[in-house]
């Protein structure tokens, strides 16, 4: 059976994603798919390379906030007197840098593809938490995660190309874990059921630049 | 995949040494990736372990799924369920939560292989530790057991994701590789190792 053809990170792959994943019904059910990614991008070229704009996206926008809660979630401070388990931030400190290594793969799997690169080390401000307590840090890093896992979970049903999908699937196995680390250091449970899917809902939210 | 060379077009093909290297299918991806970019981007030291073992496409789903079934998803459940009484009680909340989430993959791959047509295999009443003699007898040793078999299951479902041409089999396989990588960084949690310990799921 061919693969699909549809747009990037489609309203209706996000929807497939909460569906299979049994998640809330989801924000960008009710969005255009307009609004999840820029309209020069649907209007640049084929559905992969528009999948592939929007997890360099993602990968760009984590880069971004663990920079900015960086001090929040350093384990010597943080670590005392918070719930979060001092194990999980240390290993939190080596996160920027994977997703770093993914956000260039990627890239140069949308380069092979023909796509153009979005601005790298962009600025998100929209998806910063309220305020940098490492609770909120946490909170949003966690969001991010489960973000992330979504948009790569609803790509691994869209991309057309062989190459592509094992890609996204290296890259996903790794991002489960850090669902998992980043999600026990915020007091949530650190598996997230049989089939992990992610969250669609987060993964809109972070493509329209919101929090 | 992503041509072999620079300049040819993408296509479906999967099965070259080449092909891996630049399709970031294992551990290099980012690496392999550059190799025929025009543009590089860094190596981050891991080229070495970009993997050299073609990935087969899934020719056959219902004997792919059943493959797993027999040699992967029951013989772990079958493991928790074995080593249950040697684990520390302060973990088998954790442990008995992973088992559960082991027979909820049985029951989907079997669901799975029934609406495809199949007949799923059957479930045996026993399996063998591979590879592991003496059994476990202490809580480490079976914790150290347990995280070796999940990720020997990341690495199958990997393989399954990475070589089925329907998507939603790519998506079940992905699925439960990743909630199979969420075991794996439990327990290597409570081991005291860094659960998230590579950049890449490799094959």
């Amino acid at each position: 059976m061919a693969r699909a053809a549809s747009g990037s990170i489609s309203r209706r792959a996000l929807l497939r994603s909460a569906a299979a994943g049994g998640g809330a019904t989801i924000a960008a059910a009710t969005l255009p798919l307009g609004a999840l990614v820029p309209r020069r991008v649907l209007a640049m070229t084929t559905p992969d390379v528009a999948t592939l704009t929007d997890l360099v996206t993602l990968e760009d926008t984590a880069v971004y906030l663990y920079g900015k809660l960086a001090a929040a979630i350093a384990p010597p401070s943080a670590a005392a007197g918070a719930t979060a388990p001092p194990s999980a931030l240390e290993e939190m400190a080596g996160f920027p840098m994977q997703h770093s290594f993914h956000r260039d793969a990627l890239v140069q799997a949308l380069k092979l593809a023909g796509g153009v690169v979005p601005p790298l080390d962009a600025e998100h401000p929209g998806v910063l938490p309220a305020s940098t307590a490492t609770a909120d840090a946490l909170n949003a890093l966690a969001r991010l995660e489960s973000g992330i896992t979504g948009g790569q979970y609803a790509a691994l049903g869209s991309l057309s190309k062989a190459g592509l999908v094992s890609l996204v699937a290296s890259l996903y196995g790794v991002a489960a874990r850090r669902q998992a680390v980043v999600s026990r250091a915020a007091g949530r449970g650190e598996l997230q059921g049989p089939l992990v899917t992610g969250d669609a809902a987060a993964t809109a939210a972070l493509l329209a630049g919101k929090a | 995949m992503i041509s072999a060379r620079m300049g040819e077009p993408l296509d479906n093909t999967r099965t070259t040494r080449r092909g891996l290297l630049l399709l970031g299918a294992s551990a290099g991806a980012g690496l392999a990736l550059a190799a025929c970019s025009p543009d590089p981007i860094p190596d981050h030291g891991i080229s070495a372990k970009a993997g050299m073992t073609p990935i087969p496409t899934v020719t056959d789903p219902v004997a792919a799924l059943n493959d797993v079934l027999d040699t992967v998803v029951h013989p772990l459940a079958f493991a928790y369920a074995a080593l249950a009484s040697v684990v520390d009680a302060s973990l088998t909340g954790l442990t008995s939560a992973i088992l559960a989430e082991h027979r909820a993959h049985a029951t989907k791959l079997v669901a799975t292989v029934t609406a495809q047509g199949g007949t799923p295999v059957a479930e045996k009443s026993k399996y063998a530790f591979s590879g592991t003699d003496p059994v476990p007898s202490t809580s480490k040793d079976a914790l150290t057991l347990l995280q070796k078999l999940e990720d020997g299951a990341v690495k199958r479902f990997y393989l399954l994701a990475a070589g089925a041409t329907m998507p939603e089999l790519v998506q079940l396989a992905a699925a439960i590789m990743a909630a199979d990588s969420q075991h794996s960084a439990a327990l290597l949690d409570r081991l005291g190792q860094p659960p998230v310990p590579d950049v890449f799921v490799s094959a």
